[in-house]
Order: structure tokens, then C-alpha cells, then sequence
């Protein structure tokens, strides 16, 4: 398998344990430019903007899971923190500028979801303290990067032993829920219902105590169980654009949930009068049949939604093969990695390392997401969707990772980016992963140049290139050469 | 070097050093890289062609003879032949035995028993000769003398070894008539670190390095063994590598020195060592490790390539007046050697950079040779078309 070296890297210090999904890359300040976010077990998050910290916040519990996504509805990017002990914080930038459209956006969105219940009393007899330290630090340069500093908007009481975290419209109805795993093996969503007479500029205009400015809250939708333990939970959709949360099973298996349900029974429940919001969804278990026997206590990482070139290429050539729904990956902690496109296997791969996470980067900017998956052990491989590879080894054990895009600078564009956290208390970020193509090949000089050459008395210009098409690979290779190289 | 790809990066568990890689030719024109460690692995680096692209292929290779506890200093490996394969591999090692006072060097040879079209490098791993050595070996390298490679040796007595095969026995032995055939090669006043050998028509041009900074060039014509000329400098500091090479007719000399900024001389049959240009360093914090001096950009002038310890790649270019610092290229660990050679098979050279961690190739971007090749031919037929016109007048 080709393998790279890496040259270009960024290193912080951060100690602490960090929770496999507590890292991650997203645009917290809604400034088109992605931040890396990462939460320790001793409940201090750091956010990295560029090559350095910009934020600290601290005073929280256990961070199981820490997620970037417009979890209030409002057309900007939220922190989303879940602790292990059940509590759900959420961060945002409030920026001055953002006043005047963020009120029109009020004024504009439904709200009819909300019911009467006032914030939750769990959120309101505890309140976690988080202070943030950037302002504090009267670092220059910091507050320069990120003019206002997050500040906690919401906290609530979840359940507890949350390990998965995923925003998403699992529904399609234009809105975001929250969908968490649990270690007991059980799925929660939820939806953040705003509460209508709180604007996100009263809260930083009041003086209330922080409990009776809520914006809203989450309410419980969905539960369900499965049958087995949670690997990961992701979000994918179908050819028609409908969603569903596929959840990671041991074993290479999966368990598909649907929320939104076939139009016909949509039609039939709304005659029943009992759809009052709460879609029960609809729930189907994948094995995946493959010839290779595996174990079933082995725990899987799923990823749904690849981008594909191929068949975004194909649904541009043939009308009917727009019922190919995009492919989605599967990797085993025994090391099998697969990608699947509606439930057909398209191909697997057997590593020799215990491959725990399982990301997607269109590392190569072809438009087509590449899968990027990496062991324990540090191997990364780099996979397309055609199966070829490319590995890369972080000679260090990981404790975390994750890919994604990464801003060193916001006037430059965007780099990709594999970020690792390593056992040692630093986080890596390798970036601007130089690959363009996932082969290697041989060199193939244009036969039409080359014809030129053989162009005489005796050849027209169609007969050299016949003449060039016909020369053996070897006979062309020492053409190149002797052109590049002989003086 | 913007446009060179990284291509594949070969790891190598222990870390090699500067004599460690040497580059193998077999007869089929197939390019394959040696490499050993530290730790006694050597590994054959090599490219298979597949339907689907290139698949670079690594294998370790069991030499014989090298006992565990052994270190590997040098490697060096020739191919007798220009149409069938009879490789020869060298490896130096020593072996620290368990009297710590005691040091024992070896120079192993390993060649194939018998004439053989497939070649088999496990095969020639198998079949060993063993000289002991009297001195710690430093760089081994092969040359031409007398329609024979021979091998040569630099140690810790000051002296350079030649090691010549007996046609009979098929043994190599220490030529013992050294400064009458190697009249360049004296008793210098520190050990030998670095070796550079030209041969032009009937001459050779040697130059060597020591590591108290000791520089020579000597011009030696090999029919009659006559030093044609000799000149000497002295660097204040080690001299990693010196490297001959000839430009439009001139012998020129790149000597890159560990602390100071790397100096080429130029035209030394003319002028010696007396016309020389520095050229531009960018920090005093790292050590210059080695260079390689390739036209790597096609334009029809040589570029100098510096490799550091701090794991850059300068590129030095020519521009008619003056040499500048074209580009820095960074490398994920210290570079130890550098070579240019076909590795792909495809007619296009790939840059083979060893660095402590492993041998990273470098492809030369696509795009950037199918240009070059249009604008060379482009060139060719403008020379040629006038030459074809008359033909026609004829």
C-alpha cells in the first residue's frame, strides 16, 4: 500500500482524558471559518482558531461529546456540549453586528412548536459555573480572533452516559434535532424548542438570573433500544433525499431508523388525529451479508452521507440511475472497512490494526469524499470510494481523532486536516495533507507531442502518431528520458 | 520543487545514516533502492507495476554473515554488467563484541555464484565474502578502474582501501599497489568522509572531503597514473559531501560543509580551487547533511539541492549572473542522501530523499513533464526543421 509522510503540523497542548467523539471541527463563530473544539474528563473545554487557543471553558464535568451545528433553529453555528453525567450545555458568539438580521430571523420563524413548560428544573437548581478565561487572559491577539468570546446560552439536565451526539434533520422538516446514543444502549432525540417571548438579545440584555432567560429547551421526541451496544450513530440519506439515523451494531451490522415515515402512512396517521408531532419511525436491522465470518462482539463505526463523484457524474448521464442513494462506510475494530451503498457491499478492505474511528474528507478535492479511518496505533488510511489507498502512520498511539477542514488563517482557504490526540497531552493536527491522487502512476507522455518528433520525409503526421501509439512502453520510456535528460 | 508529488515514503524501523542507500541497476533497466538501518535490516525498495498504477513494494532482505549485535555503517552495490545481472552489494559493519575494547570491522561482499538471467537478490544475499578490516570504515563506494569496478573504501587510519576482485577466484582483496594505481589517494590528516570520483575521457577526477575540512581534487589520467593536477583547501569545519559535476564542458565542485554556507567551485581545470561562490544560507541553525546537483527543472542548467539536518531541501538555481535560493522544501524528518534516479520505470526520474525515518520518493508532477516535453520538442523541431529544408534543396 503507498504510504506518505507528513511534513506540515500544528501541535497544542491539552492534557486530560479525551472522549473518542469529544473533538471536533466546525465553524463556532459563524465567520466561514472552522474552529477545532476539544473537551477533557476534567470538564475543560479548548477551542483552537488558526495556530492558537483562543478559548477556554472550564468548571464543567466529564465532556462525553462536543458538536458544532444551528441546534436553536436560528441560521448560526452553536456549541453543543454534553457531559457524561447528563448535562447539555450550549455556547454561542454573540456578535453586535448580528442584531438587527438576528431579530428579523425571530420575527420570521415559526414558532408554533412550543409547549407551556417552563425550563426545566433540573437546569435550574444547578448551575455549572463556566467561566472563559480568553477575555481574562488580555491576550491581544486572542480577543482579535475571536472579538466576543462564547457564552452559555443554555444548560439542561439529560439523561445521563451519553456517548454518541449528532445534530441533524432526522426528520426533514427543515429542522435540526439532537440525537444522542447512550452507553445502555438506548437513542434519545430531541428538538430545541425556543421559548417565544425570549430573544437571543434579551438574554444579553437582561439582568435575570440565567435559569429564567432561556431561549428554550430541548424536548424529548424519540427513544428507542437496540439490541446492542452503540459503535456510532450517523445521519444518512436516502436517493429521494429522505433521512434516516443509522445506528453501528456490533459485529459490521447496523440498525436503520427512520423518522419520517412512507407518505401514504404519513397521510393515514394525520386522518387518525394522532400525529401530533411525535413521529414514530420506523426500524430495520442490516447484517450485511458478507462471506468473511465475523465476530459479533466486535464494535462497528458507521458514516453515512458520502459525497460521491461517481454517482453525482452518473445521475448527470442517465436519468434513472437517480435511485442510487449515496454510499455510506462501515469499519470494524477488528479492522474490516467497508463501503456500502444501499446495503450492497461495494467493497471491503482487512487492515491489520484496530481501526476506531471512521471519518470523511474529500482529501483530494475531487468532490468525492474519500473515507479517512485511523487504529489505535496511529495508522491512517486514506481510502477513495474506488477502494484505492493510501496510509499514513502517526508513530504514536491516538486517543482521539477526527478530519475535516481547518483554517490556519481566515483570509486563506480552507486546508484539509487530520487531527490526533495523543496520549501524551497534545493534540496534532496535520494539514494541507499534500495528495492529489490517491495513485501513483507511471508517467504517460502525450503520444500527439511525441508524434511531432517522428514527423519526416517518410510520415505525415498521421502515420507518426500511429507510429508513436505503436511504440512499446519501455521503447517510450527511454524516448522521455533521453529527451529530458541527454543534452 | 513545488512541483514534485510525494509518491511513497518506504519506513525504515531504525534509523540509517548517510552511507546507507545506494542505488542498484539491473539489467532490464529496472531501478531498485537499497536501504539498511542501524539495526541490521536491509531493505530492497522497489516499484511493481500493476494494472492500476504504480504499487511500491518493500522488501527486507536476509543478508548472511551479519551477526545480531552488529551495526551496519556503509552499503554500496554495482552491477558488473551493462546487458546481464552480476550484482555486487558491499556492506560494512561492525561488530561491537562482548570485550567492550575490542571493535571488529568487517567489509562484506555479497555477489551472485553464477550467471543467471532472473535475478534473485535473496539469492546474492546468500553468497558472502567476508575481508576483516583493520580500521573503522567510513564511506564505501564503487568506481571504474581499468574496464573493473572496483570498491573503495575510506577508514579511521586515514587511508582510502581499494578492494579489487581477483578474475580467478572470484575474491576480493586490498590492492596492495594503491599509490601507484590511486596516486590521489594519500594519507590524509583525518579520515576520508566523502568521496567523488569523475572520469572524463581517459581521466579521473577525484575529490574527497575529510572531516577535519580537508578538501582535494586531484586530476589523474588513467592510462599512465600521472596526477595531472592536485589542489588542496581546508574548510575550518566537517565536510559532509563533495560532489563533482560537469557543465557545459567545466568540471565544477559543490562542497557542502556542515556549518557554513555550501561553496561551488567552478572550472577547476581553469582555475582550481581559487573561483568560488558561496552560496546563500537561510538560518546558522541547522547542519547541511548533503546535496545533489540535478537538472531537475528541465530548463538546460543544473540546480544544487542542499539537504539539512533540520529537514529541508534547498534548491539553489542559476540565473545567469548568480546562484539564489530558488525554494525550501520541508521534510517530515532530518535528510541523510539524496538521489535522482528512475525508480517508476516510466523515463521520468523521481528525487529519492533518505531521511531518518525512512526513503520518501518524490515524483516529478505530471503535468509540469508533459509541458516541458512539449516545449522541448518544440525546441528539437525548431533546430531540426532548417536541416530538413536543405535535405530537401539537396
Amino acid at each position: 500500500m503507498r504510504a506518505i509522510s507528513l511534513v506540515q503540523k500544528l501541535e497544542f497542548e491539552f492534557s486530560g482524558n479525551i472522549a473518542r467523539n469529544a473533538v471536533t471541527l466546525g465553524d463556532l463563530d459563524n465567520d466561514g471559518c472552522n474552529e477545532l473544539v476539544i473537551g477533557n474528563d476534567e470538564g475543560v473545554i479548548a477551542i483552537f482558531k488558526g495556530k492558537e487557543k483562543i478559548q477556554t471553558i472550564t468548571g464543567l464535568t466529564f465532556v462525553a461529546c462536543v458538536e458544532i451545528g444551528d441546534i436553536r433553529n436560528e441560521g448560526k453555528n452553536s456549541l453543543v456540549i454534553v457531559t457524561a453525567d447528563g448535562w447539555c450545555h450550549i455556547y454561542e458568539v454573540h456578535s453586535q453586528e448580528e442584531e438587527s438580521t438576528s431579530d428579523e430571523a425571530e420575527i420570521n420563524e415559526s414558532v408554533d412548536e412550543v409547549d407551556g413548560q417552563g425550563p426545566s428544573s433540573a437546569a435550574a437548581t444547578t448551575e455549572t459555573q463556566s467561566s472563559s478565561e480568553s477575555t481574562l487572559d488580555s491576550d491581544l491577539k486572542n480577543t482579535k480572533v475571536l472579538k466576543t468570546p462564547l457564552v452559555c446560552v443554555h444548560i439542561q439536565r439529560i439523561p445521563a452516559n451519553i456517548k454518541n451526539l449528532l445534530l441533524g434533520d432526522v426528520d426533514s422538516d427543515g429542522q435540526i434535532e439532537v440525537v444522542v446514543g447512550l452507553t445502555d444502549r438506548v437513542i434519545r432525540s430531541y428538538r430545541f424548542v425556543k421559548n417565544p417571548c425570549k430573544t437571543t438579545n434579551d438574554f444579553f440584555k437582561e439582568n435575570a438570573k440565567p435559569e429564567e432567560k432561556f431561549l428554550g429547551k430541548l424536548v424529548a421526541i424519540n427513544k428507542w433500544e437496540c439490541a446492542n451496544q452503540i459503535g456510532s450513530i450517523t445521519l444518512h440519506h436516502s436517493y429521494n433525499g429522505r433521512p434516516s439515523i443509522l445506528v453501528g451494531q456490533p459485529g459490521g451490522t447496523f440498525m436503520r431508523i427512520r423518522c419520517q415515515m412512507d407518505e401514504g402512512e404519513e397521510e393515514l396517521n394525520r386522518s387518525d388525529g394522532s400525529n401530533n408531532g411525535n413521529l414514530p419511525g420506523s426500524i430495520d436491522y442490516q447484517f450485511l451479508g458478507i462471506s468473511r465470518m465475523r465476530n459479533p462482539n466486535i464494535s462497528t463505526e458507521i458514516l453515512g452521507d458520502l459525497k460521491s463523484y461517481a454517482s453525482a457524474e452518473s445521475v448527470g448521464k442517465i436519468g434513472e440511475s437517480t435511485n442510487i442513494s449515496p454510499p455510506y462506510a462501515l469499519a470494524t475494530l477488528d479492522g474490516t472497512i467497508m463501503l456500502v451503498q444501499d446495503e450492497v457491499i461495494l467493497w471491503a478492505i482487512a487492515v491489520d490494526h484496530q481501526v476506531f474511528a471512521l471519518t470523511k474528507l474529500d482529501v483530494t478535492r475531487n468532490g468525492s469524499d474519500d473515507i479517512v479511518v485511523c487504529s489505535w496505533d496511529g495508522q491512517t488510511y486514506i481510502l477513495d470510494q474506488s477502494k484505492n489507498s493510501v496510509r499514513f502512520h502517526l508513530e504514536e498511539p491516538v486517543r482521539a481523532f477526527q478530519s475535516g477542514w481547518y483554517y490556519l488563517n481566515p483570509d486563506q482557504p480552507s486546508v484539509t486536516a487530520l487531527v490526533y490526540v495523543t496520549f501524551k497531552n497534545t493534540i496534532i493536527i496535520y494539514y494541507d495533507i499534500p495528495l492529489k491522487n490517491l495513485i501513483c502512476k507511471k508517467f504517460e507522455p502525450d503520444e500527439a507531442t511525441l508524434s511531432q518528433l517522428f514527423v519526416d520525409k517518410s510520415r505525415n503526421p498521421e502515420q507518426a502518431l500511429e507510429y508513436v501509439k505503436n511504440m512499446d512502453k519501455k521503447s517510450k520510456a527511454e524516448l522521455v528520458s533521453s529527451l529530458l535528460y541527454d543534452d | 520543487m513545488e512541483q514534485f508529488k510525494d509518491a511513497h515514503y518506504f519506513h525504515i524501523p531504525s534509523q540509517g545514516n548517510v552511507y546507507t542507500t545506494a542505488e542498484l541497476k539491473l539489467a532490464n533497466d529496472k531501478l531498485l533502492m537499497l536501504a539498511a538501518s542501524l539495526k541490521r535490516e536491509i531493505f530492497s525498495l522497489e516499484y511493481l507495476e500493476a494494472p492500476a498504477g504504480l504499487v511500491p513494494s518493500t522488501k527486507e532482505i536476509p543478508f548472511t554473515y551479519i551477526p545480531s549485535g552488529a551495526e551496519i555503517i556503509s552499503l554500496d552495490a554495482f552491477n558488473k554488467s551493462l546487458s546481464t545481472n552480476e550484482v555486487v552489494i558491499g556492506i560494512t559493519i561492525i561488530k561491537n563484541s562482548n570485550d567492550s575494547d575490542s571493535l571488529e570491522t568487517f567489509l562484506n561482499i555479497y555477489s551472485q555464484l553464477e550467471e543467471n538471467d532472473e535475478f534473485d537478490i535473496e539469492n546474492v544475499a546468500q553468497n558472502c565474502l567476508t575481508v576483516e578490516l583493520n580500521f573503522i570504515p567510513y564511506k564505501l563506494m564503487h568506481t571504474k578502474f581499468q574496464e573493473e569496478t572496483v570498491f573503495l573504501l575510506s577508514g579511521s587510519d586515514n587511508l582510502v582501501h581499494v578492494y579489487r576482485e581477483n578474475p580467478q577466484d572470484h575474491v576480493f582483496k586490498e590492492i596492495q599497489d594503491r599509490e601507484v594505481h590511486f596516486p590521489e589517494f594519500e594519507k590524509t590528516p583525518s579520515p576520508v568522509v566523502w568521496i567523488d570520483i569523475l572520469h572524463y575521457n581517459n581521466e579521473r577526477i577525484t575529490a574527497f572531503s575529510c572531516e577535519c575540512g580537508y578538501v582535494k581534487v586531484t586530476k589523474v589520467d588513467t592510462n599512465t597514473n600521472k596526477r595531472l593536477y592536485s589542489f588542496v583547501t581546508r574548510f575550518a569545519n566537517h565536510v559532509p559531501k563533495v560532489q563533482l559535476y560537469l557543465d557545459k564542458n567545466h568540471v565544477n565542485l559543490v562542497v557542502v560543509n556542515a556549518t557554513l554556507p555550501p561553496a561551488l567551485f567552478r572550472n577547476i581545470s581553469k582555475y582550481g580551487l581559487s573561483d568560488y561562490v558561496t552560496l546563500h544560507r537561510l538560518d546558522d541553525g541547522t547542519v547541511f547533511t548533503t546535496c545533489l546537483v540535478a537538472d531537475v527543472d528541465f530548463d538546460g542548467n543544473k540546480e544544487i539541492i542542499v539537504g539539512t539536518s533540520s529537514g529541508e531541501l534547498f534548491m539553489y538555481k542559476y540565473n545567469e549572473t548568480k546562484w539564489y535560493l530558488e525554494e525550501v522544501k520541508f521534510m517530515a524528518a532530518p535528510v541523510l542522501s539524496l538521489n535522482y534516479g528512475d525508480l517508476s520505470g516510466d523515463g521520468v526520474k523521481e528525487l529519492v530523499v533518505s531521511s531518518m525515518i525512512g526513503i520518501h520518493v518524490l515524483q516529478h508532477d505530471p503535468v509540469f513533464i508533459q509541458n516541458k516535453l512539449k516545449q522541448l520538442i518544440l525546441q528539437k523541431s525548431v533546430i531540426r526543421r532548417p536541416v530538413a529544408e536543405k535535405e530537401e534543396e539537396g
